[in-house]
């Protein structure tokens, strides 16, 4: 469905083993085109952040090859690496990530500082961004003074305000309830929707059916369940039909 | 299908071409680019550093006790060297002393005679402000406090005598303990009077002069006229009963009057010198031995500072403590902060710049530590000084040097930390520092 040139992420039979004998990701080939939106479920333990971590350049595979946004990572230097990852990569985390002692606003614009975006363009782009998250009016607050699904806009506000090409995001309702998560996930929809390409891992199926390419994750081998159809407007499907009897995902859903 | 056209901040992006020139025009879509320099390493580690108040505190504390034992070792050790120059100036550089030159056995020498008017003509020469002669008699008879001798009581120690003209008296700096010391009238006229030592007047039971006591030199009494306690040269005087130099020479039978004492002005010993011996005997300026100050210049070089060495290597070792306190305690935060720093990892700092920031809140703990030290060091200088009339040295090099050092103990004590943060692995640093 996409067109090889236009391909943000390029996975090709990546695996990645932790000493002494954990071996996290086996063979695995993903490719996501540019404005894309996918989602990767499994099991605990089967290997769905050590994926994203690869994706993000936080970790490197044991063998394969990653091309991210048409630069082959592979023997890249480790400033390299870094300077990719902060111009094309935004990252949102189950737990958040945002500093304590810094205000909404300064975490924001934390999140463009390593990234080169001008400074003077950082103040109005964190603006911008947050009011784009709906929190125009906690822009002095500090993280732990916000509620769960207003921090996670945040991390959000922070991983988007720098334009990057990717957003990865690990279990981003991980820690939310139903309500919010869904708040969070239409965020990503809308993100999705202007054109920013998003990887999300998550263990709540209604999270995973709202991607268009839609992925699990099996003991470090990754299966694509895309060309199964899904109806969105019945999330459950999956969880009923396909995946519940292989793994309970009761954290997530 | 769930795509409506593309809106809003990412549309660029959706036109990019795929390939290698994406990344180019990613590059070319914000032409101008900030790095992360220096200032925001220092920036960020400020916002550190601010955010634990009560770490930083308890880490600077150490290096003030460090830099403000060190400072106070050395400030201690200057004001005292001053001071000294000082009273050297005072005293030392402004006084001189001329004596007969001893035989040195050379065919045609001469030793020199000072004569009696000797402390006239001193006063003649240019950069002479005080002159006078001081003898000491050698058998001059007993001396007592009253006119009845018993000649059954046992020997009791005996003051010394000695004859002084006016002028001397400035010119060895002393001091008047009580009433007056010897003035030209005295000296005109052979007064039978007589100055008292301190230690001299205890021994002879003399305690005021108010009242005009007299001692007896033999059988001749002499009015006392004043008690001095202190003086620069010629310390016999403190034990002697001393009068008039005529007086002495007339009923005490004084054969000579001995050595000659000069004040000078400052800097004017050398050409004085020169001129000494011409203005005392034109027929042998060579038969003295003159003792005049050297030239200012050179006597500044003479004085070193003598740094208390036990204060310092305290100083030295508060430091080094200083700096490992820094060190576990910054290890410690590393550890605190995994979380932080692969959130900054992730998102786009190199192991550099965690490095940078680490040693940088290191060494601004340093610094704060050195600079309160500094003062501290200063401040208890200056109060000490004030207490002992003395005036404080604080040399701004010193503070420099202060600051330098702390900044170094700092850098030196972050480096560890720093190392260790640098090496964490972002995913596990995002994983474990939740
Ligand atoms: N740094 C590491 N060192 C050793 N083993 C690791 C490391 N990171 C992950 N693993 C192992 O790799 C496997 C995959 O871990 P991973 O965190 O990717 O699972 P996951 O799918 O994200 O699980 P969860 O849903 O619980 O987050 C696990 O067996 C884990 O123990
Ligand atoms: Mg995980």
């Amino acid at each position: 469905m996409t067109d090889q040139n236009d391909l943000v992420i390029r996975l090709t039979d990546v695996s990645k083993s932790f000493p002494p004998d954990v071996l996290a990701l086996r063979g695995v080939g993903m490719e996501v085109g540019r404005g894309g939106f996918a989602s990767i479920m499994g099991p605990s333990g089967s290997g769905k952040s050590t994926l994203l971590n690869v994706l993000g350049l936080l970790d490197t595979p044991t063998v394969g090859r990653y091309e991210l946004a048409g630069v082959d990572t592979l023997g890249l230097s480790d400033k390299a690496r870094t300077q990719l990852r902060g111009r094309e990569l935004g990252f949102v985390f189950q737990a958040f990530h945002l500093l304590a002692r810094r205000t909404v606003f300064e975490n924001v614009v934390l999140g463009m500082s390593y990234s080169g975006v001008p400074r003077d363009e950082r103040a109005a782009r964190a603006t911008a961004s947050l009011d784009r998250m709906g929190l125009s009016h906690r822009l002095g607050f500090y993280p732990r003074t916000l509620s769960g699904g207003e921090r996670q806009r945040v991390a959000l506000a922070r991983a988007v305000a720098g334009s990057p090409s990717v957003l990865l995001a690990d279990e981003p309702t991980g820690n939310l309830d139903k309500a919010t998560s869904q708040g969070v996930l239409e965020l990503l929809g809308e993100l999705n929707a202007e054109g920013l390409t998003v990887v999300v891992v998550t263990h709540d199926p209604e999270v995973a059916s709202a991607a268009e390419q839609r992925f699990v994750m099996d003991d470090g081998h990754l299966r694509s369940w895309t060309d199964m159809s899904f109806d969105s407007a019945r999330p459950g499907v999956i969880a009923d039909g396909v995946l519940a009897g292989q793994w309970a995902c009761g954290e997530g859903a | 299908m769930r795509r409506p056209p593309a809106s809003g901040r990412h549309r660029d992006r959706q036109r990019k071409p795929g390939g290698v020139e994406a990344v180019e025009s990613a590059e070319s879509t914000s032409r101008r680019h900030d790095p992360f320099g220096l200032r925001d390493v220092l920036m960020e580690a400020v916002l550190g550093l601010a955010g634990r108040p009560g770490r930083l505190i308890l880490t600077a504390l150490v290096v003030v006790l460090g830099i403000g034992a060190l400072v106070a070792t050395v400030g201690f050790a200057q004001t005292g060297a001053r001071q000294v120059q000082a009273r050297f100036e005072a005293v030392t550089a402004r006084h001189g002393v001329v004596k007969p030159a001893q035989e040195t056995g050379m065919p045609g020498f001469v030793p020199g005679v000072v004569p009696w008017d000797a402390a006239e003509r001193a006063v003649r020469l240019n950069g002479v402000t005080s002159a006078g002669t001081v003898a000491k008699l050698d058998s001059p008879g007993l001396v007592t406090a009253g006119p009845v001798i018993d000649p059954t009581a046992p020997p009791t120690r005996q003051p010394l005598v000695m004859a002084a003209t006016p002028g001397l008296f400035p010119a060895i700096s002393g001091h008047i303990q009580e009433g007056a010391w010897l003035d030209n009238f005295h000296e005109q006229h052979a007064e039978r009077v007589a100055v008292l030592g301190a230690r001299a007047a205890q021994l002879l039971g003399v305690l005021r002069v108010d009242n005009q006591p007299a001692v007896f030199i033999g059988t001749t009494s002499y009015t006392v006229i004043g008690i001095i306690d202190r003086v620069e040269y010629v310390a016999d005087l403190l034990d002697a009963v001393i009068v008039p130099q005529s007086t002495a020479r007339t009923t005490l039978g004084l054969p000579l009057p001995g050595e000659l004492h000069v004040g000078v002005d400052l800097g004017a010993g050398p050409i004085i010198a020169e001129q000494f011996g011409l203005q005392l005997n034109p027929n042998n300026p060579q038969g003295y031995d003159i003792v005049m100050p050297p030239p200012a210049s050179q006597m500044r070089q003479d004085l070193a500072a003598d740094v208390n060495s036990l204060f310092l290597i305290l100083g030295l070792v508060a430091l080094a403590i200083g700096g490992v306190t820094i060190a576990v305690v910054s290890s410690m935060s590393v550890m605190e902060r995994r979380g932080e720093i692969g959130l900054r990892r992730a998102i786009g700092a190199t192991c550099g710049q965690i490095a940078a920031q680490f040693v940088a809140e290191s060494a601004i703990v340093g610094l704060l530590g050195a600079l309160i030290g500094a003062a501290v060091g200063g401040l208890a200088v200056t109060v000490w000084s004030i207490i002992r009339g003395w005036t404080p040295v604080l040399d701004l090099r010193l503070a420099a040097a202060a600051a330098l050092t702390g900044v170094g103990v700092g850098v030196l004590s972050g480096l560890i930390p720093a190392h260790r943060a640098a090496r964490l692995e972002p995913a596990t640093a995002l994983q474990e520092g939740t």
